[in-house]
């Protein structure tokens, strides 16, 4: 005969007291973990959005160093009080005071991107400091006109387009500059460069405009425009007139007129960058007459490539500088 | 036993608090980079994917093992406290949640940091060791939490004298029968 199960004692369970003391520890524990992990995602986020992960960009004690100022101006292309940041090299006011008027280089940013990112994430001013106390490259002034549209998108292609009319804000950001500060008022004494949607502006502002620039360099930029953002539902003549490497063929003489220099370089990993378009256009520019150097260099579509070729950049600014192209 | 609303809402915060303790990992990490003296054992790669650019994205054992082992610990205590899900399923599913808060993180990471898709970076995070290590780290860690947080909260022995002082409950018991009597159903 099967044994007959026991019948289990039911009555109340028997316990000490549970201890409210491990349970506040237990969830003390967890809490104190989450806050700190809440705490060290906000330090990665906020460090990552203002220097792209890398250490905040600090000097040499020893060196001299610039200033960096935003200034605000009235923009008539914009219609609006618009602002740029400008590097102000050491010795400045001192030299201004002796009779010295400087260079201006100009750089775009990015749609994503903003004036301070060049000096963030670029380490603009500290190496142009490191430059400068160096003796690598003459003191200049460079001006980082802000291009934000305050909407969703800031994708203006820093062109007269559906954004507003960026391209001639760049142009008012010039004469507000020599208007304020002891600038060379002369093409010659001005180079314009940019990052990504910046680097196709500064191809196109300078090939239009090249009575106000001699140079430009392209840092991971592109030279024919579609329809899409800024130009959505432009016209194909809208199109081509924006377009570098559809109309710089026909620059020749204007070209002639006004010397330009360029300089263009693209991560061998970029997948945002066309390469044959990248490279048809610096053959373009060639048979145009324009001395343009064509590089790709280590990386992709990002910070590292541009930070590791900035210095190098601001020494070919500061040579075209002296080339004599002020005509 | 608990009314069903009661459960859920157990299960649902000892969940989310282990989601957001795993998810806190990285940040720990990230507050640890520089720590000279957590930098031992082999690097693992695409530990802060976010460091890319900067060079330091792949970080030594001793810091993971810090960053995630006290990840783990946390959603353990979080899961073994609200839950009656055994350790061993606790550990599996909050390793799992780790491997895809890692590789999404990864991905994103990518993503961000060379301006391109999403989609595109997913395949290439299951080359990083990061995932891997991390969800290993949170299984055995996990497991520990839950075994030991259990076992710190469980009813314990009642003291005889207490048991003495207390009315004897209304028990039914059972007496050895004789053969052939007659069973009431």
């Amino acid at each position: 005969m099967p044994a007959l199960p026991a019948l289990a004692l039911s009555g109340p369970t028997h316990s000490r007291p549970r201890s409210i003391g491990l349970r506040v520890l237990a969830a003390g524990i967890v809490v104190a973990w989450l806050t700190l992990g809440g705490l060290g995602l906000y330090a990665h986020g906020r460090d990552y959005s203002i220097y792209r992960g890398f250490p905040v960009p600090t000097h040499s004690a020893s060196i001299p160093f610039g200033q960096v100022l935003t200034k605000r101006f009235n923009s008539s292309a914009l219609h609006q009080e618009r602002s740029y940041t400008i590097y102000v090299p050491p010795g400045y006011r001192a030299a201004v005071a002796r009779g010295a008027r400087f260079p201006v280089l100009y750089l775009l940013h990015s749609p994503r991107g903003k004036p301070q990112g060049y000096f963030t994430a670029g380490a603009l001013a500290v190496r142009m400091d490191e430059l400068i106390a160096a003796h690598r490259i003459r003191p200049y002034l460079v001006v980082l006109p802000d291009g934000r549209t305050g909407r969703a998108s800031n994708d203006t292609e820093w062109a007269n387009a559906n954004q507003g009319r960026y391209e001639s804000y760049v142009l008012d950001t010039v004469g507000a500059v020599d208007a304020r500060w002891a600038t060379l008022p002369d093409r010659g004494a001005r180079v314009i460069g940019g990052l990504s949607m910046g680097a196709y502006g500064a191809a196109n502002i300078t090939l239009r405009h090249p009575e106000v620039f001699s140079g430009f360099q392209s840092w991971s930029g592109y030279f024919v425009q579609t329809p899409t953002d800024a130009f959505t539902g432009a016209s194909r003549a809208a199109l081509r007139a924006n377009s570098p490497l559809l109309y710089v063929g026909g620059l020749k003489g204007v070209l002639r007129r006004h010397p330009v220099h360029a300089y263009l370089y693209q991560g061998r990993l970029d997948r945002n960058s066309n390469r044959a378009e990248f490279l048809r256009f610096g053959a373009a520019l060639r048979r145009a007459g324009v001395p343009a150097t064509v590089a790709f260099v280590p990386g992709g579509h990002n910070w590292r490539v541009w930070r590791d070729e900035l210095p190098l950049m601001l020494r070919v600014a500061n040579h075209w500088f002296g080339a004599g192209n002020g005509r | 036993m608990r009314p069903l609303a009661v459960r859920v809402t157990r299960r649902t915060v000892a969940w989310t608090a282990a989601l957001l303790a795993i998810a806190g990992g990285t940040g720990v990490l990230y507050l640890l980079r520089t720590h000279g003296l957590l930098d031992t054992g082999p690097h693992v790669s695409g530990a802060l994917a976010l460091q890319q650019l900067a060079g330091d994205s792949a970080q030594p054992l001793a810091r993971m093992a810090v960053a995630f082992g006290g990840a783990g610990l946390a959603a353990g205590i979080a899961v073994g406290a609200l839950t009656r899900l055994s350790a061993e399923a606790a550990a599996l599913i909050a390793a799992a949640l780790c491997w895809l808060v890692e590789v999404a993180a990864g991905a994103g990471g990518d993503a961000i940091a060379n301006s391109i898709t999403l989609w595109p970076r997913v395949g290439p995070q299951l080359d990083r060791q990061a995932p891997w290590v991390a969800a290993g780290l949170v299984l055995f860690s996990t497991y520990l939490a839950v075994r030991g947080t259990r076992a710190a909260l469980r009813p314990g022995p009642v003291p005889s004298a207490a048991l003495r002082s207390q009315p004897r409950p209304n028990v039914a018991t059972t007496r050895p029968h004789a053969p052939g009597a007659r069973l009431e159903s």
